[in-house]
C-alpha cells in the first residue's frame, strides 16, 4: 500500500545517480527498440477505418439530432396551431352554446305565456258560461241515472220480474 | 488538482479543443503526432507489437467518443497517457483472467545488430558481449518482473520521458510516491540487470 511518502534531497541525488548508472543501457534499448517502432501499415489502415466510422457515426448522429430537432420544432408549430385553433374554436362553441341557451329559455318562457294565456281564457269562457246558466253551478253533479224502483213501473218494452218468473210452492213440488 | 487557468494551454490542448468544437482534422493532427508514443507506452509495458497496436486503436476510440467531457486540466500528452493507463489496466486484469501474459514478442528486428554494441561507452563490459536480441530480452524480462506500481512509475518517466509532476497526474498520486516507486524501481533493474549480466 503506498502512502504518501517524503522523498528527501539525497535520496533524490541518489535515484538521479541510478538512473544515470542504468541510463546506457536504457538509451540503448529505447534507442534501438521503442525508437525503431513505427506504426505498421495495418495500424495506419485500422485506426483510419476506425476514425472514418466514428466520423460517419458523428455526422449520422449529428444529423439525427438535427432533424429531430427540426421534426420537434415541427410538431411544436402544429401544437401551437391546433392550440389557436382550438382557442379560436372554444370561442365559437361558446358564443353558440349562449345563443342555444338564451333560444331555449326564450322558447321556454313563450311556452309558458302562451299556456298561461290559454288557461286564463277558458276559465273566463266557463265563468260566462256559469253566468248565462247553461252550466251547473261547480261542485254540482247533473243525476242521468233512469229510476227503476221508483214506482215509474217499467220502461216500454221491458217485462216486469214478478210476472216472468212466478214463484213455486214448495209443498205442490212435494206432492 | 490544478485550476484550468493555471495550466497553459498546449498545442495539443488546443487541436483537442478544436476537436471538441468539431474539427476532425485537429483530431487527426493528434492521432499521428502520439500515434508512436502510446504504441511505445503499451510495448514498454508489455513487449507484444500487436497487443500494443490494437490497444493504441482503442485508446484513440477512448479519446474520440469522450471528447465532449474534455477540459484542459493538464498536458494533453498527460490526459492522453492517463486514459492509456486506465486502459492498459482493464487490458491487464481481463487478460490475467484468460491466463498469463507472453512475456517477449519475437519480433522481426529482434536480431537486429547493434543493441548492445551501440552503447557508448558500453564496449568494455559485458553488455557489448551480448547480442541485440540477448540484451533486448534481458530488459524486458527485467521490466516484466518490477511489480506494476512500480514498471508504470518508470515507464512513464524514463521512456515517455515525463515529469514526476505528471506522472504523479497521470496515476493519481503524490509526487513523492512517485519518486519513492522510481527509486525502488531501478533499485530493482540495477540488481536484475546485475546479475543477468553477470
Amino acid at each position: 500500500m503506498d502512502v504518501n511518502e517524503t522523498f528527501d534531497s539525497a535520496r533524490e541525488n541518489e535515484l538521479d545517480r541510478e538512473r544515470a548508472d542504468l541510463s546506457g543501457l536504457l538509451d540503448g534499448y529505447r534507442r534501438e527498440v521503442l525508437d525503431e517502432i513505427e506504426p505498421s501499415a495495418a495500424h495506419r489502415a485500422a485506426v483510419h477505418k476506425m476514425l472514418l466510422g466514428l466520423v460517419t457515426e458523428d455526422v449520422l448522429a449529428r444529423k439525427r439530432r438535427a432533424s429531430f430537432a427540426t421534426l420537434l420544432a415541427a410538431r411544436w408549430q402544429r401544437f401551437c396551431d391546433c392550440w389557436s385553433e382550438l382557442a379560436a374554436g372554444s370561442l365559437a362553441f361558446r358564443l353558440t352554446s349562449q345563443l342555444a341557451l338564451a333560444l331555449g329559455v326564450g322558447l321556454v318562457l313563450s311556452i309558458l305565456t302562451i299556456a298561461s294565456i290559454d288557461q286564463g281564457s277558458r276559465a273566463d269562457e266557463r265563468r260566462m258560461q256559469e253566468q248565462d246558466g247553461d252550466l251547473l253551478p261547480e261542485g254540482e253533479v247533473f243525476d242521468l241515472s233512469i229510476p227503476r224502483r221508483d214506482g215509474l213501473g217499467a220502461l216500454p218494452g221491458e217485462v216486469p220480474e214478478e210476472e216472468a218468473a212466478p214463484e213455486r210452492d214448495p209443498f205442490e213440488e212435494r206432492r | 488538482m490544478r485550476r484550468d487557468q493555471d495550466i497553459e494551454i498546449d498545442d495539443d490542448a488546443r487541436l483537442m479543443l478544436a476537436f471538441k468544437r468539431g474539427d476532425y482534422n485537429a483530431f487527426a493532427t493528434l492521432v499521428e503526432r502520439h500515434q508512436k508514443g502510446l504504441i511505445q507506452f503499451f510495448y514498454a509495458q508489455h513487449p507484444d507489437r500487436q497487443l500494443a497496436e490494437d490497444c493504441t486503436q482503442e485508446v484513440w476510440r477512448k479519446v474520440f467518443k469522450a471528447r465532449a467531457d474534455y477540459e484542459v486540466r493538464a498536458r494533453f500528452k498527460t490526459y492522453l497517457l492517463r486514459v492509456a493507463r486506465n486502459h492498459w489496466i482493464d487490458v491487464y486484469r481481463s487478460r490475467r483472467k484468460q491466463g498469463p501474459m507472453l512475456s517477449i514478442d519475437a519480433g522481426e528486428d529482434a536480431d537486429a545488430p547493434g543493441l548492445a554494441g551501440s552503447l557508448p561507452g558500453e564496449e568494455r563490459t559485458p553488455v557489448a558481449k551480448l547480442s541485440g536480441r540477448e540484451l533486448r530480452t534481458i530488459i524486458e524480462d527485467a521490466l516484466a518482473r518490477l511489480p506494476s506500481s512500480q514498471r508504470e512509475v518508470f515507464i512513464l518517466a524514463e521512456f515517455q520521458g515525463l515529469r514526476y509532476q505528471d506522472v504523479a497526474e497521470i496515476l493519481d498520486i503524490p509526487v513523492g510516491t512517485v519518486k519513492s516507486r522510481m527509486f525502488n524501481a531501478v533499485r530493482r533493474l540495477r540488481d536484475l540487470l546485475g546479475k543477468e549480466m553477470n
